[in-house]
Parts: C-alpha cells; sequence; structure tokens
C-alpha cells in the first residue's frame, strides 16, 4: 500500500503513468517525450513497477521492444485505505461512549 | 466525489466530559491511541500504535484550532497520510453532546482515484489525457 502513495506521489511518476494509459511506451519512447535520460526513467517504472502500477511486455510486433504497459488497478489500495481509516474512526467513536460512562460512571 | 471522512455522533454526557475526553492526554490514549497530546494551538505530539509493513506505527501532529468546550484540530501525517487534518467540532444540545468528526485533506490522493475511476468507466479518447493533465497541473503536486 505505501509503495502506490509512494510511486504516485512523483509529479513525473504521474505524468509518465499518465502518458502510458493513452499509449504503451518503451522506455526509449518516454525518455524522449519527457527529454530525460534512459536510466533516469528505468528509476521512475522500476518504482511504478514494484507499486504494481505498470507492467513491463514484449511488443507485439517487435519482440526485441518491451513496452510499460499502465495497470491503473493498484489504485484501488487508496480507495480501499480510506475506508479502512473510515471504519477505525467510526470504531473509536462508538467506544467513547462507553469510555465516558466508565468515567463518569452511568 | 467526498474529499474527507465526516461524521457526527450524539453523547449522553456533559459537553465539558466529552471536551476532557478529547483533549486530555490521559483520556486520549485510553479510548483512542497512545499520545502525548496537548490542547495548545502549535503543540507538536504523535499517536503511536502497532506497526504493520509500510506503516511505523507513528503518527505526528500539530494543533492547529483549540477553542475550549468547542472545537480541536490538529494535523495528521503518518503513513501515507502527509499533512492531513481532523478536527472535533462539539456542540451543547440539552444535557447531550452533539460531536461532528472530520478528517480531511485527501485530494491529492483523491486526484488519482479520479484518474482510475475516469479509465474504468472506459471513457478513454484522446481527449482524456489532456484533461487529465489539466486537472493534475491545477490539482496535484500537493500529496
Amino acid at each position: 500500500m505505501g509503495d502506490v502513495f509512494k510511486a504516485i506521489a512523483d509529479p513525473t511518476r504521474r505524468e509518465i503513468l499518465l502518458m502510458l494509459t493513452d499509449e504503451a511506451s518503451s522506455i526509449g519512447q518516454i525518455a524522449e517525450n519527457f527529454n530525460m535520460s534512459r536510466p533516469a526513467i528505468a528509476k521512475h517504472v522500476k518504482v511504478l513497477q514494484n507499486a504494481r502500477l505498470l507492467e513491463i511486455e514484449p511488443d507485439h510486433a517487435d519482440g526485441r521492444q518491451r513496452n510499460c504497459i499502465a495497470q491503473l488497478e493498484a489504485l484501488k489500495e487508496v480507495e480501499e485505505y480510506l475506508s479502512t481509516l473510515e471504519k477505525f474512526w467510526k470504531a473509536k467513536f462508538n467506544g467513547l461512549e462507553t469510555y465516558l460512562s466508565k468515567k463518569n460512571g452511568k | 466525489m467526498r474529499d474527507s471522512i465526516k461524521f457526527t455522533r450524539v453523547y449522553h454526557f456533559p459537553i465539558e466530559d466529552v471536551w476532557k475526553a478529547i483533549s486530555n492526554k490521559a483520556s486520549m490514549s485510553e479510548w483512542l491511541m497512545p499520545c502525548n497530546i496537548e490542547p495548545v494551538v502549535g503543540h507538536k505530539f504523535q499517536f503511536k500504535t502497532k506497526p504493520f509493513p509500510g506503516f511505523n506505527g507513528t503518527i505526528d501532529c500539530q494543533v492547529l484550532e483549540v477553542i475550549e468546550n468547542e472545537l480541536l484540530s490538529f494535523s495528521w501525517s503518518g503513513g501515507p497520510l502527509k499533512q492531513t487534518k481532523v478536527s472535533f467540532r462539539l456542540e451543547e444540545a440539552g444535557c447531550k453532546t452533539v460531536l461532528h468528526f472530520e478528517h480531511s485533506g485527501f485530494k491529492g490522493v483523491l486526484n488519482q482515484l479520479i484518474v482510475k475511476k475516469i479509465l474504468s468507466n472506459g471513457w478513454k479518447t484522446k481527449i482524456l489525457p489532456i484533461l487529465l493533465q489539466k486537472h493534475l497541473e491545477e490539482n496535484g503536486g500537493r500529496i
């Protein structure tokens, strides 16, 4: 879960992800588009890959070329985190009534 | 789409009792989580809870607003959340107390959810990345 947040916290990685949602691209193509070095892009791609936000697969037409494909299902974890947080708060505030009863003897 | 967690609870206790429960270190540590809160604007404190992978168990907070028997708010940074805001607002209702709770500041995170929602709806035209780009430029960069 932390990996997804860390991955999307960086503006360059968000832009890479947006570019890839439009069209699968190789690291070289991304580097060209962002005017950055291949190793720098490869590093960002690695972080996105570790967060399961993208997958790398061989190109259909040219098997030697490897494409980065956006995989946005992992963003679900963010949604799930917020719903867990909401449950946490609700449970605590339901427990506050019990605490007040105990403390103030009712 | 919501950008905060919000709800209201009614407690059958006078407002002073509820205020003490939400602003006193010992009380908060008992019903919520171990912490060293003081109801003083600017006071920095931490909640300590059980760590799990991706979360070291510490939440860093700073008191933002204090109006005795009425309002307490503090910043909340922990796990994936950076600089979000938690607030407790109290309201007297006869011999009962109404508590309005809000945890806000998820905007940056929600931008990403919007991206996902639109994409999952299959609304995937050439125009989409341009609109999203604009949206992220206006609202992004603050996660």
